[in-house]
Order: C-alpha cells, then structure tokens, then sequence
C-alpha cells in the first residue's frame, strides 16, 4: 500500500499540498484529476521523494528510501529518459539498475507501437517520448506506477491503443497513479478517481460506485468542482452586450 | 560515441570527449609550464655571464623563475569544477533525466556519473603540479650549484 498522510509542500509562500492524505492499493488504477496548478504533479514528486515536504509517505509502512525506491516507477511528460540515449541503451540501463526489470514486457511494447530501437529518445517524436516513457515506467518491475500526464501530445488513436494495452498487461498487483485532463477517455480504464484542488484532496469515489448512482466522471468532476454549465453563454452574453454598447 | 551507455559520466555524454579534452587541457598547462626551467636555465646563465665580466648581479630566486608557470594546473582544476556544474545541469538539458537518477536505487549513482572524470581531472592537474614543482624545484638548485661553482672557479 503507498500511503500519504497529511503532506504539506509550500513553494516560498504558495502551498502546493494542503495536508493530503491518501492511499492507493495494489491493483488500483486511480486517476488524479485537478486543474493545472492544484497539486497533481506535487503530490506525486513528493511521493516519489523528489520534492521535500511535510507529513509522511509509506510504501506498505516503510518509509521511501533507496532500498524501496525501485518499487516506485514514473512517467512524466516532462520526461525522465536520457535524451542522447536510444530505445535500446535504455533497456540495457533499467536491466542494470533495476532488478524486477520485465524484458518481455518491454519488447512487446516497444514493437507494439513500432518504436524506433536506435534512434536517440530526443530525436523521437513527441508522441513517441511518450510511449517510451510510459513503457520504461511500466516495465521498470515498480508495484506503483506514477504517471502524470503522460499521453499529453499523443492522438486519440495512439491514446486508445494505450489504454487497452495497460488493461492487458498491468498484473493484479499492479497499481497505477495516473494524472491526466483526458477525463472521458479515461473512465473505463480507472477504477478510482481522486480530485484535488488548492493542494487539497475536493473529492474521491470508486468508478463503479458512479455507475451505481447514473453518474459520469466528468460529471462528477464537474459537480465537485462546482462547475457551472451556463457559465460559457453567460461570458459571451455579457462580451457581446458590451460590444453593442461600445458601438 | 552517441547512443552507447558509457559510465562513469552521465549516460548520453561522451565520457572519451571529456577524458581527452581533459587531457589537453592538461597537455596544455603542461607546455606553458615549461618556460620555468628555461627561465631558471637563462636567469643563471645570466648571473655566470655577469660574474665573468664582473658586473653587480643579483642570484635569482625560486618563486621569481618559477612565475605562472604552475598556475595553468589551478586553471584545469577550475575547470573541472565547471565540468562538474555542467554534468548536473545536462540532466536537466533536453529531458529532466534527472527525476529518474534520483530515484536510482543506488544514491551514489549520479554523483559518481558527474563526478568522476572532473575529481580525476583535478587530481591528475594536482599530482602534476606538484610533480613538476619539485622537478622544477631540483633543476633551480641544481642550476644554482653550477653557476656557483663556475663562479667560484673564476
């Protein structure tokens, strides 16, 4: 279990993380969803000890240190690869750094989606920066995946074949964290949704227990975030009212 | 060199490059060094040459021949430290490759990768200054001694 209990990260006098506390299970899949600037990508540096901050984070009561560390993985759109390196020299990197290494995962992946195995990672294609970030973390042997927005560039298709492969492959034990704006796209594939807004957890549901009450997640989403329909028409009423009284 | 995984610098840098620029730099310092002992070797032939025509002549000194001449060696230890900078910041460039070095299960790692050739560097450019300190040091007082005793001979 990767456990947050009450972590707090400021930057200067803007606080990132307002005391979030949260869990995630093995096998979960929970999507994190947030605005930009709500924590999303905080929360998970923090988790991964990239960030100092205040509170606790455990990986099934441990603390993270270096003898647990390979047991957390992570895709970022940033991304984490060495851009002079290729495909293949990154393979050879992981199975030398990373015990737990899935070989066959990564190969399966990599021929899937027709990755280029020696051109180097910064020459590559932004959607293809993604796929490889996302399959290192994916093959890394971690038991929690952390990705955050790790699809934003890649096409719809590209996005779909992905999220059908994750469902393939991922083990029962497998967990992931995922953060991403592609709400819709996402709701078959996760099975918790957590939002956050202000460096503070605004809401967290099991998907099926939407489906119970008739409820979509961006619903939800729009619901907790207290997202007003009429809002749109109401600013161009105004913006074209304006225009008139100008004229 | 590129795509090949080479250690101890950051993987994607050419470790060869900086070991051979090093090497230069290094080669260099070592070049403009030897101006001292030809220094020393003119300052008392100059001191022999006055005492034969029997002019006033002052006995040069150590630190006065030996200049600059050491001096490029702190230079190439200067340099490695911006080698170090710069190997921590290429983690950055590109990519942050720098998120996945932390989280090495092996702390070590990257500290190793972007210190290792600048800590050789600095200390092959100090074990050389030394090196050719005393070197130059012994050809001081053994120029001395000869000029001295051709002196005395007169």
């Amino acid at each position: 279990m990767l456990e947050l209990k009450d972590v707090k990260k400021s930057y200067g006098w803007k606080r990132a993380l307002d005391g979030v506390s949260l869990t995630v299970a093995p096998g979960e899949i929970v999507g994190l969803f947030g605005e930009n600037g709500a924590g999303k990508t905080t929360l998970m540096k923090c988790a991964l000890g990239l960030l100092g901050f205040g509170g606790k984070v455990t990986l099934d009561g441990e603390p993270v240190t270096r003898r647990n560390i390979a047991r957390l993985s992570f895709a970022t759109c940033e991304h984490s690869f060495f851009p002079n390196l290729p495909a293949e020299s990154h393979r050879d990197f992981y199975r030398a750094h990373f015990p737990k290494w899935r070989d066959k995962r990564y190969t399966a992946l990599t021929e899937f989606f027709d990755l280029p195995r020696h051109t180097a990672a910064g020459r590559l294609s932004t959607g293809q920066q993604n796929q490889l970030e996302v399959i290192l973390a994916l093959c890394q042997g971690a038991d929690y995946i952390l990705m955050d927005e790790p699809f934003a560039g890649n096409d719809v298709f590209n996005r779909e074949d992905f999220y059908k492969v994750f469902l393939g492959i991922l083990e029962p034990e497998e967990a992931v964290l995922i953060s991403t704006h592609l709400i819709a796209e996402v709701e078959n594939f996760i099975s918790r949704a957590v939002l956050i807004r202000g460096g503070k957890i605004l809401g967290d549901t099991r998907v099926s227990d939407l489906e119970d009450r008739g409820e979509t997640l961006l619903g939800y989403v729009k619901s907790s975030y207290g997202y007003r329909p009429g809002r749109v028409a109401d600013a161009l009423d105004r913006l074209s009212g304006e225009e008139d009284g100008q004229k | 060199m590129r795509g090949k995984l080479k250690l101890p610098v950051p993987p994607g840098r050419d470790s060869g490059m900086q070991l051979t620029n090093t090497a230069l730099a290094l080669g260099a310092v070592f070049l403009w060094s030897l101006g001292a002992p030809l220094d020393m070797h003119r300052s008392w032939q100059a001191v022999v040459r006055a005492a034969e025509l029997g002019t006033r002549y002052t006995e040069p000194t150590l630190s006065g021949t030996l200049g600059t001449a050491l001096y490029g060696f702190a230079g190439v230890a200067l340099g490695m430290a911006v080698l170090a900078i710069r190997n921590y910041l290429s983690l950055r460039e590109g990519s942050r490759a720098d998120y996945l070095a932390r989280r090495l299960p092996n702390r070590w790692e990257r500290h190793i990768w972007c210190l290792a050739v600048p800590i050789v560097g600095a200390l092959a450019s100090a074990i050389l200054a030394a090196a050719l300190y005393f070197l130059y040091r012994g050809y001081f007082f053994y120029c001395r001694d000869a000029a001295r005793a051709v002196i005395a001979s007169l």
